[in-house]
């Protein structure tokens, strides 16, 4: 795990992973942007989960910036879920009308890792085809 | 303004029991901070103890600062105990435009629900459930200031956690508005008008206005630098929302009934 300036980012399991636990300041947001684009490019990962269980309150910058981030993740190839959205805040950001579009979001961390593990396999199956199509065709089949 | 002895007191005071749990650096950063927005008249802490908004100020640095969860409680529990302990009354001796009161208030010791009578006074809070507060906007900081007081002031009101995170999201799109285009503002929250329990927010600056009001109003107008988002957003949670805007300034006033 590097020592970042605000948020730590974990690499786990082949994704990185970004667990916010403290104040979301303006400056942080930036902060994090950057370093997550610092680490896609250092670490090489196949997704990224943003956990979101350590912030009690979400507004359209925060939520925008998150959606940014994952939308540079992707340019990167990299695929993003977002987990641990409280309810509460889920429930405003539906009546603010402020819609993640676009961006995977799962239950909880668990959750958010199984959804990778199963893209990453899918991935790496897809990519296997491709380079060595007389290859086992079982392991296609499992992952389905 | 406060007597440099005094002040010099009260900050040593806090120093004191703050940096137990912080370094001394951020003890000091805390106590510039929470006295630089709470504007004490006058400080006494032998006496009168500490007004309650300037140790909740307090207690938002403590959040940030102090990652061990015992010792956080420990120093919450300080702070709390450094609270004026006198009657609510106490703590409007130190008001501006106030004669002593002849302890009108602390008579029943309630913070008043029913309106504040004539000067609102909103920097002193006589009691927390009913508490008028004053936040200057000025820096990104305040933002997260700004909608931890909401919370903590829609929580005392009563009113139900999702209905606490909306407000405080209201609140937080309110003051980065503020801070992002008027740069400085002032935000008050206090008990909503009528006989129904809510909350009211006043958030207002001298900033150049915000144009096409009714286009973002309407929900029709986009912006590359988002501030429509948050603005119609918060009109679709408050349930009364309104704005006055114009090149010398903007003033938006938000109301929230508890169901």
């Amino acid at each position: 795990m590097r020592k970042n300036r605000g948020v730590p980012i974990i690499k786990l399991h082949g994704n990185l992973l970004v667990s916010i636990q403290l104040e979301l300041s303006d400056r942080l947001v930036a902060e994090l942007k950057d370093d997550i684009c610092d680490e896609i490019q250092r670490q090489n990962p196949h997704g990224l989960i943003i956990e979101l269980s350590g912030i009690d309150i979400l507004d359209s910058y925060i939520a925008r910036s998150i959606r940014d981030i994952s939308q540079v993740a992707r340019l990167m190839g990299v695929r993003t879920v977002i987990a641990g959205l409280d309810p509460s805040m889920a429930v405003t950001l539906v009546e603010m009308g402020l819609v993640f579009s676009g961006v995977d979001t799962a239950l909880n961390l668990e959750a958010a890792m199984q959804t990778l593990a199963q893209s990453r396999a899918e991935q790496e199956a897809a990519q296997r085809a491709i380079t060595d199509p007389d290859g086992p065709g079982d392991l296609l089949e499992l992952v389905e | 303004m406060m007597a440099p002895a005094q002040d010099r007191n009260a900050r040593g005071l806090l120093e004191t029991v703050l940096s137990q749990y912080m370094t001394g650096v951020e003890a000091r950063g805390i106590i510039h901070y929470a006295f630089r927005h709470c504007e004490p008249e006058s400080i006494d802490p032998e006496r009168d103890g500490f007004p309650l908004p300037l140790i909740n100020r307090l207690l938002r640095g403590v959040e940030l600062f102090v990652k061990d969860e015992t010792k956080r409680t420990c120093c919450k529990d300080r702070l709390g105990g450094l609270v004026g302990k006198t009657d609510p009354g106490a703590s409007t001796r130190a008001e501006k435009n106030h004669d002593p009161p002849n302890g009108h208030r602390a008579a029943n010791g309630h913070g008043a629900t029913n309106g504040h009578g004539g000067a609102p006074n909103p920097s002193e809070s006589e009691a927390p459930a009913s508490a008028a507060v004053k936040l200057q906007l000025l820096a990104d900081n305040d933002i997260v200031v700004a909608r931890n007081q909401a919370k903590d002031t829609t929580a005392a009101m009563g009113f139900s956690k999702t209905e606490q995170i909306k407000i405080a999201t209201a609140v937080s799109e309110l003051a980065r508005n503020v801070i992002r285009y008027a740069t400085r503002g002032e935000l008050r929250l206090e008990p909503a008008p009528g006989p129904a329990t809510g909350i009211q927010v006043v958030c207002a600056d001298q900033g150049p206005g915000i144009p096409h009001l009714e286009r973002v109003l309407a929900g029709a107008y986009k912006s590359k630098t988002g501030l429509g988002l948050g603005l119609l957003g918060c009109k679709k949670i408050m349930d009364r929302f309104e704005v006055h805007t114009g090149p010398g300034g903007t003033t938006i006033t938000a109301v929230k009934y508890r169901l």
